[in-house]
């Protein structure tokens, strides 16, 4: 057995897959091959470190904090709302406020520009009179 | 009652079925971030925030594939996330030190409790860790890969659907990924000083 057969198989030899034979043929290699031998220890170690890891159970208070976690991000989504509806209550009463005081102001002002002119105003015409930029040369 | 009636009931308005769903998965979806993170709480703190994004999503899961595969799904893209964000962090840790501004707290330390045996921990921190970085050196799909296969035990065809891959192609970046990390390990064990951590433990614990 050549050292990239061994590397190759050595996965399977450490699941414990590999038939008699086989098992035999890397054991024999492994005590020859050094460098074959610390990719095995390094490999062997790497899963016995997993298999720590995998045994790690998680906190068995995970499902109420993840459950009291929703309830208030729910809560605060609500209030949420609630804090983003009342000022926007309160800018658009004030923009409407605003609005009604300006037409209201605006009223008498229309009623005067509505009023309509004296008869002898209305004939005279502008463009006949003279420009003030003549009168000024003068 | 089975994953697909307990999601119908919890878009319905009942909230409080989800505790079943989680209940069942916990264990499942921390094995998973602790395959990425290997660090138990940070794993836990993880584990916490997949279920909350995927109740939050729920209403979008279509029932087109098994509830563990899509839940596999946002536990991975948060773990590659967090270690996206862990490793930007880092920069701008190493960029303060360089800079000399004041270190916050960068080093963490193992969690020593009374009934346990301070060495062995101090050797299981050592070995997560030094697993850590070998398979952090890895690329995202080989890393997913190794982690689905070895921390889940999952068929490659289950590491497929999670991935949107074919079979084949995981077969292959499983491949490679066994590869790179036998590399990757004996480096990085060439490199591993166990007698720093040892000090630190035992100057923390006088």
């Amino acid at each position: 057995m050549n050292c990239q057969h061994c590397q190759k198989e050595l996965d399977a030899y450490l699941e414990g897959k590999l038939d008699p034979a086989g098992k035999v043929q890397i054991e024999a290699h492994l005590r020859e091959c050094r460098e074959c031998n610390d990719f095995y220890r390094i490999q062997s170690l790497a899963g016995r470190v997993i298999e720590a890891e995998k045994e790690l159970v998680v906190n068995p208070f995970l499902a109420t904090r993840v459950m009291t976690q929703i309830e208030n991000s729910e809560i605060q989504r609500v209030t949420g709302l609630k804090g983003f509806l009342r000022p926007a209550f309160i800018a658009v009463s004030m923009a409407a406020a605003i609005f009604a005081g300006v037409m209201i102001g605006s009223i008498p002002l229309r009623s005067q520009n509505n009023k309509s002119l004296p008869v002898e105003l209305s004939l005279i015409d502008d463009t006949t009179l003279e420009s003030i930029d003549l009168l000024s040369l003068e | 009652m089975n994953d697909n009636e307990i999601i119908k009931s919890i878009v319905q308005g009942d909230r409080d079925s989800f505790r079943i769903l989680v209940e069942r998965y916990q264990q499942m979806v921390f094995r998973t971030c602790m395959g990425f993170l290997h660090n138990k709480e940070d794993a836990e703190d993880l584990t916490q925030d997949v279920f909350i994004q995927a109740y939050q999503s729920l209403s979008r899961f279509k029932g087109e594939s098994a509830f563990s595969t899509w839940l596999y799904r946002i536990a991975v893209n948060a773990s590659l996330n967090k270690i996206r964000k862990s490793k930007l962090k880092l920069v701008f840790e190493r960029f303060e030190n360089l800079t000399g501004s004041d270190r916050t707290g960068s080093d963490t330390y193992p969690v020593i409790k009374n009934d346990e045996d301070p060495e062995k921990i101090i050797i299981r921190q050592e070995h997560s860790e030094w697993l850590g970085r070998a398979l952090d050196s890895l690329p995202e799909n080989q890393k997913t890969a190794i982690v689905l296969s070895k921390y889940d035990d999952l068929s490659q065809k289950e590491i497929a659907e999670i991935m949107n891959t074919t079979e084949g192609a995981v077969e292959a970046l499983l491949q490679r990924a066994k590869k790179n990390l036998r590399e990757k390990l004996l480096f990085h064990k060439k490199l591993t000083k166990p007698s720093v951590g040892k000090i630190r433990i035992l100057f923390l614990t006088i």
